[in-house]
């Protein structure tokens, strides 16, 4: 696989590359000459706390802390005095200060009573609590009824953040065993005679392998190891500002002394071992390389997969989009076939029935003229209603073709200049009749001279329905029309009449289809109910409004508002 | 007396019509469908041809197309009688080369008043 061979590669050339770094900067180190400038002479109070410090077979004083300190030294071009003694005499001196410095000393509130000390930590420490190796002891509440093994006097045993205070604070209970230093604390844990042991982390490390101890999760009392100074002594502000510095620089970095001494005697078991950042660099980098590759790899397969996912969405949602388009190309095929047989079917209704009307018409017309012969009154009575219901279903024919036509968006609208008095006259002169039979005055007022231009058929259509409705729904007094201009641009025709008016509640359904309203009155009346409705879609057509005034019992006026100039898109 | 075609395929109406015709005092021609009609045309050249425009076999369009193609009888009157109401049809029948247009029903005045503009 080619992933593979990159990856091999890539790591050779990775530890290559470090490999080189590390001569270099071994070589660095190893010519990096060393000046010594006796200026000072520090005393050092040096005993035995390995691998912090101890003295060695050879009688050199050595461990983490004065090497620590030799470091800073030669930089500083200290010389360094060490005055061998035990712990404690170590303190005295510091007190007295027959000593300048004293190493690895906790830091804690109560001996900045006794001494100055760096503000930067050399090494942080605290107590951990081990446990025989297979024990089941994990935290503190395991502790409850267990019998703890402890130095005396030291500050995780007893100090403010000790192992004493803490149990007692949490209300468990534990026997403690108290011993002269960690080494028994360890022996008498492996030994069986206690089922924990405490000691500080530092001595911890360094001896878990001697025995047969492991360390639990349990840990407190972290504190700083700093460097201590006999109180007020004249060197200190110089020693402390230098220390302080000292250690921040080699704190910080990684490559310095500090990391180098913290490996061999804190972690390193005193053994050549290959430095721990190098360890650490390669490690990483290899990490590192492997963890770009993985991902690299990773993330390009999710892209992959990610754009596949969308290419499939991307296919099936056009595999849709055509489906749809088809579908509806079909749906439009299928909607015009079906508007074709709407009209086909109008036109073929529009035929069929008029052909048997077209017969009874014509021959009641016929008769009616007398020309088979002289009829009595009787039978001209009765042709005549023949005749009023053949032309009522005509009207009604005609309606419903008209309502289907507008609605199917099937009315070519004829729009043609006309004066709108000739109109006026023409549906006058064919409701003249009607109007007499009643006994009606038809009374029209309309200024002559206006040119209109819009439908014609359709203006007098509309007009005619409300005309013969007024005289249909009137005894007695008179039917006005009343033509105005208004603004030049609109045409008012008002229809008024004195007839029996139009209830409230009935307003509403004026302009529906099939409503002929005061079906409960004595009277009926002749329509198709469709008149109103018609007229209001006719209307609609032509950009134009209806409106209507009525008072039951007393008439009722409509209102037309047209424009005169029809426009196309209003 | 005139000589009118009439094209009609209802035979009521064809009725009402030669009732109408006879009574006028003229003689008349009666096809059922627009091919007897326009060969009926072709043979009597009548003066007047009162053209049904919904008939079967060839329409009233055609037969129409189809007599004013011919000599003989591209100078006779044609009336179309249809029931057609539909928008276009008037304009559709006069291109067709008929002479006017009635519209069913037929009320007898009217017609004759039609009539006697062309006979």
């Amino acid at each position: 696989m080619k992933f593979t061979k990159k990856f091999k590669i890539f790591i050779i050339s990775a530890i290559s590359l470090i490999s080189l770094i590390v001569l270099i900067i071994s070589l660095f180190f190893l010519f990096n000459p060393n000046i010594i400038d006796s200026q000072l002479t520090l005393r050092v109070g040096a005993y035995e706390n390995e691998p912090k410090i101890y003295t060695n077979d050879d009688g050199n004083v050595v461990g983490f802390f004065p090497e620590l300190l030799e470091h800073i030294a030669l930089k500083e071009g200290w010389e360094i005095e060490y005055i061998h003694g035990t712990w404690v005499q170590c303190l005295e001196r510091l007190e007295n200060n027959t000593i300048d410095i004293m190493l690895d000393v906790a830091y804690t509130d109560a001996r900045t009573e006794k001494y100055d000390f760096t503000n930067v930590n050399a090494l942080s420490n605290w107590g951990i609590v081990f446990k025989k190796v297979g024990s089941r002891i994990e935290t503190l509440s395991d502790l409850d009824g267990k019998k703890v093994a402890v130095m005396a006097g030291s500050v995780h045993t007893d100090g403010a953040q000790g192992i004493k205070n803490i149990t007692k604070n949490l209300g468990i209970n534990c026997t403690f065993i108290e011993l002269d230093n960690y080494y028994q604390v360890f022996e008498m844990l492996s030994g069986g005679g206690a089922d924990v042991g405490i000691v500080n982390r530092l001595f911890g490390i360094f001896n878990i392998d001697k025995y047969n101890v492991e360390a639990t999760s349990i840990i407190f009392n972290p504190m700083g190891l700093r460097f201590a100074f006999p109180k007020n002594a004249s060197l200190n502000l110089y020693l402390i500002s230098s220390l302080d510095k000292h250690l921040l620089d080699l704190i910080e970095d990684s490559n310095s002394k500090y990391y180098e001494l913290l490996e061999t005697y804190i972690y390193g078991f005193n053994e050549f071992r290959i430095p721990e950042w190098v360890i650490i660099t390669i490690v990483s980098s290899i990490g590192l390389v492997a963890l770009f590759f993985t991902t690299s790899a990773i993330l390009k397969r999710k892209v992959k997969s990610r754009t596949a996912e969308l290419q499939k969405a991307h296919n099936e949602l056009e595999e849709r989009v055509a489906e749809r388009t088809i579908e509806l190309q079909q749906a439009n095929i299928r909607l015009k076939g079906l508007d074709q047989l709407k009209s086909m079917f109008l036109a073929s209704m529009s035929h069929e029935l008029r052909t048997p009307l077209n017969s009874i018409i014509g021959f009641t017309g016929w008769l009616l003229m007398e020309m088979e012969g002289d009829i009595n009154e009787e039978q001209r009575k009765q042709l005549t209603m023949v005749e009023f219901s053949a032309d009522h279903l005509l009207n009604l024919i005609n309606d419903i073709l008209d309502i289907s036509k507008i609605e199917a968006g099937k009315v070519d609208l004829a729009i043609t200049k006309f004066e709108i008095a000739e109109a006026v006259e023409d549906v006058v002169n064919s409701v003249l009749p009607l109007a007499k039979n009643k006994g009606l005055k038809l009374i029209y007022t309309v200024p002559k001279g206006i040119i209109v231009n819009s439908d014609k058929r359709r203006i007098k259509q509309v007009i005619m329905n409300l005309v013969s409705n007024a005289i249909k729904f009137s005894d007695q007094g008179n039917v006005k029309i009343e033509v105005k201009l208004l603004n030049n641009k609109d045409l008012e025709v008002i229809v008024k009449d004195n007839g029996i008016g139009i209830k409230k509640e009935d307003m509403e359904i004026l302009f529906q289809p099939f409503q002929q309203i005061d079906m409960s009155s004595t009277k009926s009346h002749e329509g198709t109910g469709l008149g109103l409705y018609l007229s209001k879609k006719i209307l609609e057509l032509l950009h134009s409004e209806i409106s209507v005034k009525s008072q039951f019992g007393k008439g009722s006026e409509f209102k037309l508002i047209i424009p005169i100039k029809f426009k196309e898109e209003v | 007396m005139k000589r009118v075609l009439v094209i009609e395929d209802n035979e009521i109406n064809l009725y009402l019509m030669r009732t109408i015709l006879q009574k006028l005092g003229h003689h008349v021609i009666e096809a059922q469908d627009g091919y007897t009609g326009v060969e009926l045309a072709k043979m009597e050249r009548p003066d007047l041809i009162l053209m049904d425009i919904q008939l079967p076999g060839l329409d009233g369009y055609e037969a129409t197309k189809k007599i004013r193609a011919m000599e003989e009888t591209k100078d006779i009157p044609i009336i179309a009688i249809t029931s057609y109401a539909m928008v276009g049809d008037k304009e559709k029948i006069l291109a067709a080369g008929c002479t006017a247009y009635l519209e069913k029903p037929i009320k007898p005045k009217f017609f004759i008043e039609e009539l006697k503009k062309y006979i």
